[in-house]
């Protein structure tokens, strides 16, 4: 990934003002940066805030995840991949929050009280249970893997600067994450034959979730796209992960949970249709596990509070 | 720092080159021997011998790192044995010009002898304060500029 000089700033910063939105988004179609301490337009700070806070709040539910499985799981290394994993879920939460507070749109507790209420929005896979074991090595597979490659296409041609620098540490360090995957997948995929099952089982729970992480179709108006936040289309991004993984998982002996799944000879692998009825009901928190978990992160968030009383008196 | 070489049958510019493009799993691009991960290198027959220091005990990439360590060695050497050093780590075996490109390619910074933080991003010397002990990792702590209001990460805490 090499450096390329919009994505730092030359000298002190100042802040640039446009005439009105075509000036601006002439700026960022030429590949322009915003930095903080520009005059952007104010739908265009909304939009960048809302989607930093959505990938806030998603490393933050998604370290929670993480977390839970420390204590279960097998093995010294296997807690180390999960207590380093963790670290590093919410550690990518606080930058975000960060850079997502000093939008000013609204402050760090703000967020996290929206979350805790219910009122924001998280990733669709940290809505579902983790059943067993098996479901928690599909995460760091598949599910990683998604985010990944969502996170890369949002970093290429991000225009919001603070956010981008950050995005390149985040999907550098999930790039180390899939080598933990890979490499705990194995043990089950090369393991006895009930380990093989069980992550069959898993698989058959988490693909459609996995899939679905990459949403809809883009709408061919998608401010996201025309602000140079997101770089790929939706369904662009979902067709190139399913090319990649039905084979792989296939590979290792795996049935992909899609009885419409078809091979063409130009187009490559189709899944089947979509019914973005069950995506919709869990960003709006309606998922399987949604409130058990939301509630989880507030009983968390709560136990904590004399940590950061403690921080505030000594600081 | 430069690891020492002591030359065996194998070419030690060869080895040389091979552990500089070792990258840590973190920082693409950034070798383990800038970061001066690679304490020691010593060649017996055709055999070598990599002394590792990790930049933390439990660090998870430790695995990693050696079965690259032993990937990118493979071709030149019949054995590669691996060991980690119990020594500490620390932020003065950093190659100068790691040091920069930590820097420019991923608003990573090393403090100054006397503590003090720079802004990767703007070049503030003054406006950089620490926000919290660790960060993603625990080899890094957290810090804001309230120049260019940027995030800025510290290796070595």
């Amino acid at each position: 990934m090499p450096t390329t000089l919009a994505e730092r700033t030359a000298g002190p910063p100042v802040g640039r003002t446009w005439d009105d939105m075509d000036a601006f988004e002439a700026f960022l179609d030429a590949g322009g940066i915003v930095e903080a301490h520009d005059d952007m337009p104010e739908a265009y700070r909304l939009e960048v805030f809302r989607f930093i806070e959505l990938h806030a709040n998603s490393e933050l539910m998604g370290g929670l995840t993480e977390r839970d499985w420390i204590p279960k799981a097998p093995g010294l290394r296997l807690k180390q991949i999960f207590l380093a994993k963790t670290q590093d879920e919410i550690g990518h939460a606080h930058l975000l929050y960060m850079v997502a507070a000093d939008m000013g749109k609204k402050s760090r507790p703000e967020m996290l009280d929206d979350l805790f209420a219910g009122r924001t929005r998280f990733h669709n896979v940290f809505h579902y249970q983790a059943v067993t074991w098996a479901d928690q090595i599909a995460i760091a597979y598949l599910v990683d893997a998604a985010a990944f490659a969502s996170q890369r296409a949002v970093f290429q041609n991000c225009s919001y600067g603070p956010y981008k620098r950050v995005l390149k540490r985040i999907v550098a360090e999930e790039g180390f994450h899939m080598r933990h995957g890979e490499e705990m997948l194995m043990r089950l995929a090369e393991g006895s034959e009930i380990q093989h099952r069980m992550f069959q089982e898993a698989l058959d729970r988490w693909w459609m979730p996995a899939v679905q992480l990459f949403g809809p179709d883009s709408s061919d108006d998608d401010p996201l796209m025309r602000w140079h936040i997101k770089s790929q289309r939706n369904e662009t991004l979902r067709h190139a992960y399913v090319q990649k993984y039905v084979p792989l998982l296939q590979g290792y002996g795996f049935t992909i949970p899609d009885e419409g799944l078809r091979h063409d000879p130009d187009a490559g692998w189709l899944i089947s249709d979509i019914d973005w009825s069950e995506l919709r009901a869990t960003m709006r928190n309606g998922g399987p596990d949604s409130r058990r978990r939301i509630a989880t992160a507030a009983g968390s968030h709560a136990d904590t509070a004399w940590v950061r009383e403690a921080l505030e008196a000594a600081a | 720092m430069t690891p020492v070489v002591l030359s065996g049958s194998v070419a030690v510019p060869t080895l040389a080159d091979r552990l500089e493009l070792v990258d840590d799993p973190e920082f693409p691009g950034i070798s383990i021997v800038g970061l001066g991960m690679v304490d020691r290198v010593t060649t017996d027959g055709d055999g070598v011998q990599v002394d590792l220091v990790p930049t933390f005990r439990a660090c998870t990439a430790l695995g990693f790192i050696e079965a690259d360590v032993r990937a990118a060695l493979a071709p030149v050497a019949d054995t590669v044995h691996v060991r980690w050093l119990d020594e500490a780590w620390t932020t003065d075996r950093v190659r100068a010009d790691t040091r920069r490109r930590l820097a420019d390619d991923f608003g990573v910074v090393i403090r100054g002898d006397d503590g003090t933080l720079s802004c990767p991003v703007c070049g503030s010397g003054t406006e950089v304060r620490d926000v919290s002990a660790s960060g993603p990792t625990r080899c890094r702590s957290v810090a804001w500029c309230d120049a260019c209001r940027n995030v800025v990460e510290v290796l070595g805490g």
